[in-house]
């Protein structure tokens, strides 16, 4: 159960412009930012963040997706794993993709550039850290300095996220985890929390 | 030596309210900012994080010293652990509890409300997240909502910091860099390679 209530949309009118754009991008409000709209500031912050990492074009949508998901998954958090791999306006990525991020060293569904994503991703979900400079060496054959800040943002923004949904227990909606329980069998995912 | 290069200060005069603002609170500009300085979008969002997460009154400031030191130390990452911990003492949470971090269920320097604490930090350093039921009943017994809330908060803003700059490599800056090698060795800090 859920240690933080969400607040009732109906009673946000003030903050109706960002929570629309947010019900647009994801189909639905997720509960966190119901939570996190209880310091409307903290909100607006996370509306930031999102139009400084996950809106626009800047580094492809297909990247943004493995990111977030792929570290939210290494990092255990289950809420966040579930919104990023749930049908959306910003999620493109075929299932397999999704399902079979345990295996991607080997799997022939993934790119060398995807691998090389996923394996920062698990280095810096692991406790302690295990990113090495290698891992930022490796992304340099795709990407530039600025587009390796967005990566690392996106990271960075997860583990606020991931942070925030673990320590309320935030319930995932029904329709993220719907989706999970019937897509991402074999991913790692499981919905034993966030109830 | 940083995975992603710091841009100069004097490059950056459009963020300068900002970093005069940093300069104000902590004595100094981390690299951290100047690294996401590099991104206008970002720089942006996180300032207005900043304004959300560090500067509110909303706990007291030793509170507030002791949470984001307390997660940074505990999640491994010397780096925020060392900004969070210099000039702690000054703003009144004694040197003796920094050094008391990793015995604080046994420790009678701390009382129920910081035990609760650093319990809750501690549970939330860990990967998967340790947090239980009970850590956050606890701190009920201690802090209205809004400052539980503040609490959280603080722990989130310092999971952002501590990823960015534990992947960045981030250099940390000479005046906190000094007072952690003559401070924080005692808990198990250590300077960067």
């Amino acid at each position: 159960m859920a240690r933080l209530a969400p607040l009732n949309r109906a009673d946000l009118p003030h903050l109706a412009e960002v929570l629309d754009e947010i019900e647009q991008d994801h189909g639905y409000v997720p509960n966190s930012f119901l939570t996190l709209a209880r310091d409307p500031a903290l909100l607006d912050a996370n509306h930031a963040l999102a139009h400084a990492l996950w809106y626009g074009q800047r580094i492809a949508p297909e990247v943004r997706q493995l990111v977030a998901f792929g570290f939210s998954l290494c990092n255990g958090a289950m809420y966040s794993a579930a919104h990023t791999a749930a049908p959306g306006a910003d999620t493109p990525l075929p299932l397999e993709v999704l399902r079979g991020v345990r295996d991607a060293e080997t799997s022939p569904v993934y790119s060398e550039q995807q691998r090389a994503l996923l394996r920062l991703c698990r280095a810096a979900a692991r406790f302690p850290s295990e990113v090495k400079d290698n891992h930022l060496a490796a992304l340099r054959t795709w990407f530039d300095d600025q587009q390796l800040v967005q990566i690392v943002g996106l990271i960075a923004w997860h583990a606020f996220l991931n942070t925030w949904n673990g320590i309320w227990n935030t319930r995932l909606e029904d329709k993220p985890r719907a989706f999970a329980q019937a897509s991402l069998a074999g991913s790692g995912w499981h919905g034993q929390a966030h109830q | 030596m940083p995975r992603i290069d710091p841009l100069p200060r004097s490059a950056l005069p459009q963020y300068e309210d900002i970093f005069q603002g940093m300069v104000d609170s902590i004595g100094y500009v981390p690299n951290s900012f100047l690294t996401m300085a590099r991104d206008p979008l970002l720089i942006k969002a996180v300032g207005a994080l900043s304004d959300a997460a560090w500067y509110p009154k909303t706990v007291s400031e030793p509170v507030r010293r002791l949470v984001t030191f307390a997660f940074s130390q505990f999640s491994g990452v010397g780096y925020s652990a060392a900004h969070c911990a210099c000039g702690a003492p000054e703003l009144g949470l004694p040197m003796e509890k920094i050094l008391a971090i990793h015995d604080y269920e046994s420790s009678s320097l701390f009382d129920e409300a910081e035990r609760a604490i650093l319990r809750l930090c501690r549970h939330a350093a860990r990967i998967p997240s340790e947090v239980t039921d009970a850590d956050v009943n606890a701190l009920k017994q201690h802090f209205d909502t809004p400052q539980l809330m503040f609490i959280v908060t603080l722990i989130c803003y310092m999971a952002f910091l501590n990823k960015w700059n534990d992947i960045v490599g981030t250099t940390l800056e000479a005046v906190p860099d000094a007072w952690a090698r003559e401070h924080l060795q005692p808990v198990g800090w250590r300077p960067a390679d």
